[in-house]
């Protein structure tokens, strides 16, 4: 066995065009987000705050935390009776963004409609991205441990306080932050590079070492176990130094509860390649089209997820949070973020485990169409 | 004598296409089996369904006594199969690839170390165990590609056209090579659509074109089941119409062809075509050139079966 992952790690380690694509892709996002982000947040910090309409019960929590956004010189916030006034102020350009507090008090809805996509409402979403987050963690506990809330908003007090010396590089939900979340995400959805290349090594009708791996005396569980960990270690040596990179060198807060991150990093990659086997066995199509479906699959996903324009997770969560619980970069990316930027235990377990239900159920049927027998043509 | 193969009315369909056609085989121990049909005729499909990698339509086929599944281990293991295209890994040197298949059958690490250094010995790769796959040159990538197959020491060897696209002297050498690997015991299944290798190291041959089994026997055998005997080559200048169709009607002459001052006379068996021929040519006082006798080769047996030739117009 050993003896088998051994040289499958090796040919996964002299496959340079793999690696180079997989380490590239990464760190050149990285960076540029970061050089991008910099002069962003350089620019923040002598930027006016940022004006926006609110429409909320002003006796409301909401009211409360607009307020202190206030105080943070991160908000200008004008209280405005209704939608239609918001919408004026938005018309005539005096303001930025308008939100609209509904739903209930244990429930609150966030409608926010922003003027235009910019650097303005990117830090609007991200704001009101982590209101929302931190409201729910109040109030899942609240249901739970009523006892418990007073301790819990004592801990977001204290990130506040953090937040309130160190606006933009606190281990809080800044834009940046979740941006490097999201790549570390796709980071690992892309290791389904890794699992379709392993799928190709495997099957008869894929590949000459495939049919002769199918003719030999030795298993396919065998075969797909001693791939799929030579797969995972490079995927996590790579996850490991893109973690690092953002931690030390781009100064990304990251957690350092390295158990939980590696238990993390390990699932999410299990997760990306199991995602590309399923896509390497199910599909009858050319190895380069089903790399470009990988592409846009994971693309998509990660897109979904904030990768691109962070509004897009905001306005799911607000829409259809559903997606948000399924989409499997969302949750990869929400482990993450739960462990890193904000300390969520609880929404850290539940993310974590979507991750491995998600790698099971995709790894399993894989391996359930791997098994069969024969093929239609070699 | 056991039987290694036996395969039963097999049929094989690619969709529409019928690429196996009710065909029929039965290897023995101990022989090299060839397996001789132009490209296309259903040669590797066969040797697919043998290994039980392809789905088939219907037939029956044993190996080594069992039906083949994919846990059919013990079978497994004692075959060794060298596929028509390369299948090695890219990113593996010479020695890593042939360690890493090899390791899918010997398991312990002192007797696999021993088999590779065999394996690579017996391909003359010594020199390149370093090399990765894309530096070697296209005889020795076969080579590799051989090793690769045969490192496990199979008792049943499979080659499908190992040496396509292989220089004269690497050619040679792989010949040799399962001339040797037969003599230390290997049951061989060779490919191949060059019927002058087929002849020179098959000890039985099967003759296969559009997924039927044609004829099967010794070389002997196979030039025995044709009317073809042997072609007399005359040179002769300027020969009229009326001549030729005279030398068409002398004892065992099946047909006669004229091009270029050469005459090309086909015989069914007879004894002494040759000197009967002369005895002709002395008699009419003609002038003649060269004259030479051919025997049948596979090809006339095929070309007579078929109406086709064997050769590829390459
Ligand atoms: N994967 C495939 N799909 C459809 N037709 C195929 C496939 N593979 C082979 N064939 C057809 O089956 C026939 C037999 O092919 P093959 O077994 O490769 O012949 P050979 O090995 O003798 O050259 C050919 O007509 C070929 O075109
Ligand atoms: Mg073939």
């Amino acid at each position: 066995m050993f003896h088998l992952y051994k040289y499958r790690l090796k040919s996964f380690l002299k496959n340079r065009e793999m690696i180079i694509w997989s380490m590239i892709f990464p760190f050149l996002l990285g960076t540029f987000f970061y050089a991008a982000f910099h002069s962003i947040t350089e620019k923040s910090e002598k930027m006016d705050p940022v004006k926006l309409a609110v429409v909320c019960d002003e006796k409301g929590q909401f009211a409360e935390f607009i307020d202190s956004m206030k105080e943070l010189k991160f908000l200008d916030p004008v209280f405005v009776k209704d939608e239609k006034e918001g919408k004026k102020l938005l018309g005539d350009e005096e303001v930025t963004g308008l939100v609209i507090c509904g739903g209930s008090e244990m429930k609150p809805e966030l409608d926010l409609k922003v003027r235009e996509n910019g650097i303005e409402s990117t830090i609007l979403t991200s704001i009101f991205d982590t209101y929302l987050r931190n409201y729910q963690v109040i109030t899942d506990v609240a249901k739970k441990n009523p006892l418990l809330i007073t301790k819990t908003v004592e801990e977001l007090y204290k990130d506040e306080e953090f937040t309130k010396n160190e606006p933009l590089g606190a281990k809080n939900a800044d834009p940046f932050v979740t941006y490097m979340f999201a790549l570390l995400s796709m980071t690992c959805m892309f290791s389904a590079n890794f699992g379709h290349e392993n799928t190709k090594q495997i099957q008869a009708d894929q590949s000459g070492v495939g049919m002769r791996r199918s003719i030999s005396p030795t298993s396919k569980m065998a075969a797909v176990f001693t791939d799929l960990m030579a797969a995972l270690t490079v995927e996590m040596v790579i996850f490991a130094a893109l973690y690092f990179y953002l931690g030390k060198v781009l100064g990304v807060v990251m957690s350092e509860e390295y158990g939980k991150v590696f238990l993390s990093g390990f699932l999410a990659n299990l997760l990306g390649t199991s995602l590309g086997y399923f896509i390497g066995v199910i599909l009858k199509l050319p190895a380069k089209t089903k790399e470009a479906i990988i592409s846009a699959v994971v693309l998509f996903m990660n897109f979904m997820s904030g990768l691109m324009i962070q509004n897009i997770k905001y306005i799911i969560e607000k829409k259809a949070p559903v997606i948000n619980r399924i989409n499997p970069a969302a949750l990869i990316t929400d482990s993450f973020e739960s462990l890193g930027a904000i300390d969520d235990p609880h929404k850290y377990v539940v993310c974590t485990i979507g991750v491995a239900v998600w790698a099971a159920v995709l790894m399993i049927l894989s391996i359930i169409i791997l098994r069969r027998e024969r093929y239609d043509h070699v | 004598m056991d039987t290694v193969v036996k395969i039963d009315k097999l049929v094989k369909k690619y969709k529409e296409l019928t690429a196996v056609n009710e065909f029929s085989l039965e290897i023995k121990k101990g022989e090299i089996f060839g397996l001789l049909g132009p490209n296309g005729s259903g040669k590797s499909t066969t040797i697919g369904c043998i290994l039980g990698l392809l789905k088939y339509d219907s037939g029956n086929i044993e190996v080594f006594g069992k039906p083949m599944k994919s846990d059919s281990y013990d079978s497994k293991r004692k075959i060794g199969v060298i596929f028509q295209n390369v299948a090695v890994f890219d990113e593996l040197t010479v020695y890593d690839n042939i360690d890493y298949f090899c390791g899918l059958y010997i398991k312990d690490k002192e007797t696999r170390k021993k088999y590779v250094e065999d394996a690579i010995k017996f391909s003359g790769l010594e020199d390149f165990t370093t090399f990765l796959p894309k530096k070697l040159s296209g005889g020795l990538l076969r080579r590799l590609n051989i090793a690769c197959g045969i490192a496990h020491k199979p008792e049943l060897i499979i080659l499908d056209e190992p040496t396509v696209a292989v220089d004269p002297q690497s050619r040679n050498s792989i010949l040799e090579g399962i001339v040797r690997l037969n003599r230390e015991g290997a049951t061989i299944i060779y490919t191949s659509h060059y019927m002058e290798e087929v002849e020179q190291i098959c000890t039985r041959i099967a003759i296969m074109d559009t997924g039927k089994n044609l004829a099967i026997g010794t070389t002997e055998e196979l030039k025995n089941m044709i009317k073809t005997g042997e072609t007399i080559t005359v040179e002769i200048k300027n020969a009229s119409d009326g001549l030729i169709e005279e030398f068409g009607k002398l004892p065992h002459v099946i047909k006669t062809e004229y091009a270029d001052d050469h005459l090309k006379i086909h015989y069914s068996k007879g004894e002494r075509n040759v000197l009967h021929l002369v005895d002709f040519l002395k008699k009419k006082d003609l002038k003649f050139g060269k004259i030479y006798s051919e025997l049948p080769t596979l090809n006339d047996v095929f070309l007579e079966m078929t109406g086709k030739e064997l050769r590829d117009k390459a």
